[in-house]
Formats: structure tokens, sequence, C-alpha cells
């Protein structure tokens, strides 16, 4: 098996691209990663969008976008995974060129969803549901990650100023991400007057949904600018509706990745947190905290920049935007750079992990990156 | 003989005064109460129609009789307030309640009347042998034009009746029907409200008829208003059937235990059977009814009914109607018009 | 043709699931799974279909949605609760209505499956029905 090289990357700040179409928005994050990549040859595109078909009705969404650039021989492919898109289009990538099936290709993550109106958007994103059985009676994400929000407070005993740190503390972080589409701090007390979503979620602790991609070109040959190896990538799946499951205020998938936390020994991580709560239940999940501890290490700045371990130094998904099946782009990068101490300068750190979720915890998929000197 | 060997009832849990509608409206709420005798009625909520209640009496009156729903042999339902005008609510009723596919399901309007003629036809087609139980279900769901007189009455309700050869605990001994062509209360085709001849509802319509099919009965079985123990009217309000009671010779108490109208409006299809519903969950065995339904247009049906033992042991088989009368949750008009969709919008 | 966005066939082949919440039970277990599978997490596919519409249902906890997707819009806030049918344990996520108020879930915790409409399409698709869950009535 070959070594896989993260040999470029690039990423817009996510927003309401109202300008852009899906098209423009992954060709021009394909052109810069390919073009600081150092040459516009690639053996493969992988496109991980979520929404291509939903939103802009577009099948063969890869094709069009290939096209866009006139990379009109280049092979490619969607990856849908939901929300974990992303993770699963680079996990994919990773094995191609491995295994040695190409030798280089461009991961494209990108996703439109500022187009749709709220009320459509929420119905777009139930999708992530069962749809027959759930998002037909009204079932959200937002309201699922309500449920395991309620859970969980009552498990531990904590009130929802506890859970809502994790945003405070996001916003904090994004201060010093120049990619970050939220930058300004907040209080506990301005998300607590912000409107509920859903009982006890409010708006100013949800992910916003954005527009956004970002383009990670992998290798099995290092560039000249840095050495960034992915050395790991895994997918774990719990196909099970939160219901059905023991503790609904648990991330299973996420669980399975503890071991690779004392293997690989990573200190930087960049975590899914659609829902603050899914942030929290990801720190215990990996280890990183302990069951029902980890809204209070939060608070103590335990995993801000410049401790021993750091995690979402990006702002995460809160401030970088929910962009669907882009959101693992975004994290992936963030994590690159800050291995990189590119723009995001959080300290010396040589190994990373990036997580992204699917759905209500369906799947997730982890990455592990080493920088080598 | 044949008869009815499950009832059951469903009415929303919604509820608006007439004095809010007074408010709303510019009447003098004293004088509407007065008038009508009503004090509030059923709404039914934003998710509900009359198929949805037809559905949930129906699963209580099967749950009464206790029969498999495979031994259904027809589905007839009475409504005039269908919200397919093309679609049937029996075939709806079919899958909800579980019945065999091989039976006869159809919907019949007759104003406020057609669900009494589908439990005459369901009683005939028992006693010739050819079916053995048949669910009758009677659900509206009807519109009055907001600020009109109907506004204060039309609400929301459904009774549901299985009617079998053997197993009743409720027999019919006779029946009686009085028809002809009185226009007092219609709805032309794509029209969304009734219109109506205010005082010509009444001597014309619903007394003539009411007391017509009643007397007509009575004096086909022989009997007086003495060998009665209940009498239950159609109910649009209620000031009309205390009084064709008192026309009929009935004195007061052998109508109130019948009489609903007061706290739920006028249910239409459903307004006199839910008032034979509230006297089946309390009648003593032995006792006999008086049924008089009437529908616009205009027609009544009358049916004398005795009440048996078995009555007792199944009363508790789904919550009485007096249960749900008790379990209310007040809307104001803003909330009324919500549920009912009279605010205007695209779709 | 009126327009219309509802595909009937997806409607009309979960009417079983619906109306009377049609679930299948592992005929080696004896787990029961709303919605129904093919194969057991046992490994055992022989699945027999029975009814979770009779049986006795017990509010786990719920949430009030919000922000809700647009089949909803015009009944917003909608409550969104997760039941368990106390004989066989199966839990469903559903949409819970007839809420006078909070403080009714919190006290009454048995509620009932009732037939409601979920969806009307438009003016001029179809009315798609199915089964919610209320507080029962109590005493």
């Amino acid at each position: 098996m070959r070594k896989v090289y993260v040999l470029s990357y690039s990423l817009m700040t996510a927003g309401r691209h109202y300008d852009k179409g899906l098209r423009e928005l992954a060709g021009k994050v394909l052109l810069d990663a390919l073009e600081r990549s150092g040459s516009y040859d690639v053996d493969m595109i992988v496109l991980a969008s979520a929404l291509s078909d939903v939103v802009e009705e577009q099948l063969l969404a890869s094709s069009i976008v290939c096209e866009y650039l006139s990379l009109e021989n280049v092979p490619n492919i969607r990856v849908e995974l939901g929300d974990a898109s992303s993770g699963a289009a680079l996990r994919y990538a990773y094995e191609l060129v491995r295994t040695g099936a190409v030798d280089k290709v461009a991961v494209i993550c990108a996703d439109k969803i500022a187009d749709l109106v709220s009320t459509r958007a929420n119905k777009v994103l139930s999708y992530l549901c069962d749809s027959t059985y759930e998002s037909y009676l009204g079932v959200t994400q937002a309201a699922q990650a309500a449920l395991m929000t309620r859970a969980y407070m009552r498990r531990f005993d904590y009130r929802y100023e506890d859970i809502a740190m994790w945003s405070v503390k996001m916003h904090e972080h994004a201060q010093n991400n120049p990619h970050a589409a939220m930058r300004r701090k907040i209080s506990v007390k301005d998300i607590m007057s912000s409107e509920v979503v859903s009982d006890p979620i409010r708006l100013f602790d949800t992910a916003v949904p954005l527009d956004g991609a970002s383009c990670i070109v992998l290798s099995s040959e290092p560039g000249r600018e840095f050495k960034i190896v992915l050395e790991y990538s895994s997918t774990a799946c719990c196909n099970a509706s939160l219901c059905m499951r023991p503790e609904i205020d648990r991330l299973y998938t996420l669980e399975r990745f503890r071991d690779l936390a004392s293997k690989f020994s990573p200190t930087l991580f960049e975590l899914c947190d659609k829902f603050s709560i899914f942030g929290i239940l990801g720190l215990e999940a990996l280890g990183l905290s302990e069951r029902g501890k980890a809204p209070r290490a939060i608070a103590e700045g335990m995993f801000d920049p410049g401790s021993k371990v750091v995690v979402n130094a990006s702002g995460g998904l809160k401030c970088m935007g929910y962009t669907v099946g882009a959101c693992g782009g975004y994290l992936t990068c963030c994590l690159i750079m800050e291995l990189l101490q590119d723009k995001l300068n959080v300290g010396e750190h040589s190994v990373g992990l990036v997580c992204d979720v699917a759905g209500i915890d369906r799947a997730s998929n982890v990455l592990i990156f080493r920088r080598e000197s | 003989m044949a008869g009815i060997s499950g009832w059951g009832c469903y009415i929303p849990r919604y509820r608006i005064t007439t004095r809010e509608i007074a408010r709303v409206w510019g009447d003098d709420p004293l004088r509407i109460r007065d008038l009508y005798l009503i004090e509030e009625k059923t709404v039914e909520s934003y998710d509900e129609d009359a198929t949805t209640m037809a559905v949930e009496a129906a699963r209580r009156a099967i749950a009464r009789s206790a029969i498999d729903p495979e031994d259904l042999d027809a589905i007839l339902v009475g409504t005039e307030s269908k919200p397919y005008a093309v679609k049937p609510i029996a075939s709806i009723l079919i899958d909800a309640v579980g019945a065999r596919y091989n039976i006869q399901a159809v919907d019949s309007e007759f104003a406020c009347k057609a669900a009494s003629d589908m439990m005459i036809l369901a009683l005939m087609s028992v006693i010739n042998g050819r079916y053995r139980n048949v669910l009758v279900v009677a659900t509206d769901a009807s519109q009055g034009e907001p600020g009109e007189h109907l506004d204060y009455s039309a609400s929301a309700g459904s009774a549901a009746f299985v009617i079998s050869r053997d197993n009743t605990c409720v027999e019919v001994e006779d029946f009686y029907s009085y028809c002809s062509d009185t226009p007092d209360f219609w709805r032309r085709e794509c029209c969304p409200y009734p219109a109506h001849g205010e005082g010509f509802t009444g001597e014309p319509a619903y007394f003539r008829h009411i007391v017509s099919a009643a007397r007509g009965l009575m004096e086909k079985m022989g009997l007086r208003p003495d060998d009665f123990d209940y009498v239950v009217l159609h109910q649009p309000n209620a000031r009309f059937p205390v009084r064709a009671a008192s026309m009929l010779g009935f004195p007061i108490d052998k109508v109130k235990p019948g009489l609903v109208v007061d706290r739920i409006g006028n249910t239409y299809n459903a307004s006199a059977l839910l008032g034979l519903v509230n006297v089946l969950d309390q009648a003593r065995p032995g006792s006999r009814i008086l049924l008089v339904t009437y529908g616009s247009g205009a027609g009544s049906n009358a049916m004398s009914m005795i009440v048996k033992d078995s009555v007792e042991e199944r009363r508790g088989r789904a919550e009485r109607l007096q249960d749900m009368l008790e379990t209310k949750i007040y809307v104001d008009y803003s909330l009324y018009s919500r549920f009912r969709k009279l605010i205007k919008m695209l779709q | 043709m009126p327009a219309y966005t509802v595909p009937v066939p997806r409607y009309w082949r979960r009417i079983g699931t619906y109306y009377r919440l049609e679930a299948s039970r592992c005929r080696n277990c004896g787990r029961v799974y709303y919605p129904p599978r093919m194969r057991c997490v046992c490994g055992c596919k022989d699945m027999e279909k029975i009814r979770l519409l009779g049986g006795k249902f017990q509010l786990i906890d719920f949430t009030v949605l919000h922000s809700v997707s647009e089949d909803f819009e015009k009944q917003k806030p909608i409550f969104v609760g997760i039941v368990e049918e106390s004989s066989t344990n199966v839990r469903i996520i559903t949409q819970i209505v007839d809420v006078a108020d909070v403080s009714d879930l919190e006290k009454s915790r048995e509620v009932e499956p009732v037939f409601r409409v979920v969806k009307r399409d438009g003016n001029v698709g179809i009315i798609c029905y199915g089964t919610k869950f209320r507080p029962k009535i109590v005493g």
C-alpha cells in the first residue's frame, strides 16, 4: 500500500452565494487547488455533494463541474453520504491512491442550500432522517438533536446554558479563522435570547445552513511546499433510528474510533458540531472527555488553542456554517491549516483527526493526518 | 332480531364558545345563547377532517362490538363534508380499521340524514341474511359561512355503529321514513358554505318531517310516548329537538340524556347519533329509545330500539362521550380560523 | 392534468404501516421493528406482521419544534416525541397532537394513537393520512 499525501487544498468562506451555482462554487475551489498542486493534470475528480439533485435538480453534477473547467476527459464521480459526504469522498479518494488505482485525485466538497427558503431547507434537511417514517410526520434533524440534548441534560443534570457554552467557545475560536462565516463573539445570554428552533435548542446554538465549497488534492507523491500524510481513514455506521438506540445521548459511531486516539495520538481535532450536543458527545465518544463531563471541560478551556489537545480551533461548523455535504471538507481544510500553522496558528501539532457525522449518528468518517518534516 | 352490536364516537378536543364567536361578529352573546341554547361547539384541529374522525369513531364501535374487523361485510358512510369531492371515506375506512377487501363500501349524502339511511339499509341487509355485520359511520366537519347563523353551530364529530344480525346489544324494533322536496337548506356544487331559508327550516322542514316520521312509526308499531324511555332527535340547536319532543308529547327528562348539541354544536350526520351514543353510554337494559334523524331537503328516519343486557359489558370497551366532553381545549376565533382554514392562503 | 407533487404509489404502499402501525416481529427472538425490517439483528429472516395499533403507549420524551419543514408550516409549533409500545418495547419517533399545554405532557405520559391528516398535497393532490399520538384521557 502506498502513502497518501495532501498535495494541495483550497476553500472559500461559506455564505449565501446567491450569485454562484454548484458549478461555480465547485469549479472555483477545484481550480485553486489544482493550480496550487502545480498542474491541472488529475486522474480523478470526486465530488462530495448531498444536495446537487435536490437543490439544483442535477444528476451527474461531477461531470458538469469538470466541463466548467474544460477537464473534458477526467473521470469523475459524486459521493453522497448525507452531511458526511465529504468524509466519505475523502475516504474513497484515499483508498484509490493508497491501492494504486490512481496517482492524483481531487476531492471537491460542495453544496448549495441557501437557494432554498427556510421551510423548504428544513424539509430538505429532514431527508437526513427516515423520509418515509420520520420526516413524513414532521420529524427533523433539529428535533432529534433536541431530544438528544434533553436526554443528556437530564442524565447529567446540566442546564441548557452549560450546553450552549460549546457555541460560545466556537465563536471565540473562530475569531482567528479567516474562513469562518461567523466571527463575532457571542455570549450565553445572546444564545438564550435567540429564537427557539426545537426546545431546548436555540438558533444561535445551531450551525447555519450556508453554501460552501472546498477542495483537497490527494496524491501518491508529496508536494514541494509541505508534507502532510493522510495516514488513516475509516467509516463507522449505526444504521438504526435514534429512538431504537439504547441511549439516545451518545454518538455510537464515534465511540468506535476511540482506539485510534491512543494508536495515532492526535492532538488536533476537528469535529462535527452541527448542534452543540454533537460537539459535546463527540468529545466524550472519542475519549477526550469523560462521559458526562465534556461541558465542564469545555467551559474550563481544556480544548482551546494553546492547550495540549485542541478541538475545533476553526470555530467548527457552528462558525464556518452548515454546508451539508461539504461540512467535512471545511473541517479537513482547517485541520490541514492548523497542522501547517497556516493562518490558523494554534501551536505545534503533528497529528490531527477529522470526523464528520451523517444525520443523527447514522455514519461518521474519520481521517487522520500527520505532518512530516 | 337485528340491531347494534357496538357503538362509538369521536369529537375533537378543541372547543369554541358561542360567546367568543359573537364577540367577533358583533352579536349579543346572550341573545345568541338564547337563540340556539348552544354554549360551545367542537372545532376540528388543522389535521382533522370527516375522514379522520370517522376512523376514530369506527375503531371504537368495532372495539365495543368485539368483532374482528375482517368480519365486516360492508362499510357505509353518511356525510355531507367529504374531504374529497370524488373519492370515498368508506374506502379509507377499509384500510384504517383493517376490514376485508371483498366487501361493499360507499359514502352517501342526504344532508344530515344519510347515516341513518345507511343504518336502515344495514339493518335490512342483516335481516335478510345477506350480511352479518355492517359498519355504519356518521361523520361531518361541517362549515357555516363565518358570521352567519351556522357559524354558531356547525361543528365536527362522528358516531359509528356496527349493525349485526347476532351478538347485538341494542335491538332495532322497527323504522319509518318520511321525505319530501323541501329546500330548507342546501349547498350548490363548488360552493364552500350552505345557504338556508332561516325560519323556513323550522315548521315546513324540521318539525313537519321529524313529527311525521315519529308519529308514523308510533302509529305503525302501536306505541305511545309513554312506551319510550328516551327520545333522541336531530339537534341543529337545542331549541328544535326540545320543542319537537314536546309537540310529540314527550316530557323533557326523556329528551335530556340524548341532547348533546349544547356542548358540541351541530355535528350534522352525527348530530342525533351522538345523542344516541350518549344514551347508550348510560341507558338501563330494557329501555326503549325513539331515534328520529333529520336531513334537509328534506327527510326524517325514525327508529325504535330496545337496549339489551349486553349493553353494560360493552360500555367499558371504549371511552364514553362524556369523557370526551370533559376533555377539551378552548380556542379563540383566531385559532378557530386557522384550524378551519378560514384564512385565505394560496393553498 | 392539474399538477400535484406527492407520487401516489409512494403513499399507497405505506397504508398498512401508516394507518395500522404494522410492524415486523422476529419469529426467532421476538424483537419487534417499526418501521418493519426484512431481517432481524439476530440474523433471522422469518418475520411476521403484527399491529401495534391496539397497544398501550407511553411518551418517553418530547421536544417542541418551532423551525418546521414546509409541510407543517401552518401548524407550527409541532410536538415531536418518542413513544414506546409497552408489550413490544418498540419505540417510535412521531408527532404528538392535541397538546393543551407543555405541562400536559409532563403529567400525562400515557399517549394514544390517533388517525390524522399528515399532508394535503396542495388543492389538487391527495390527502395523506397517518398515525400521530396524543395524550390519553386519564381516569
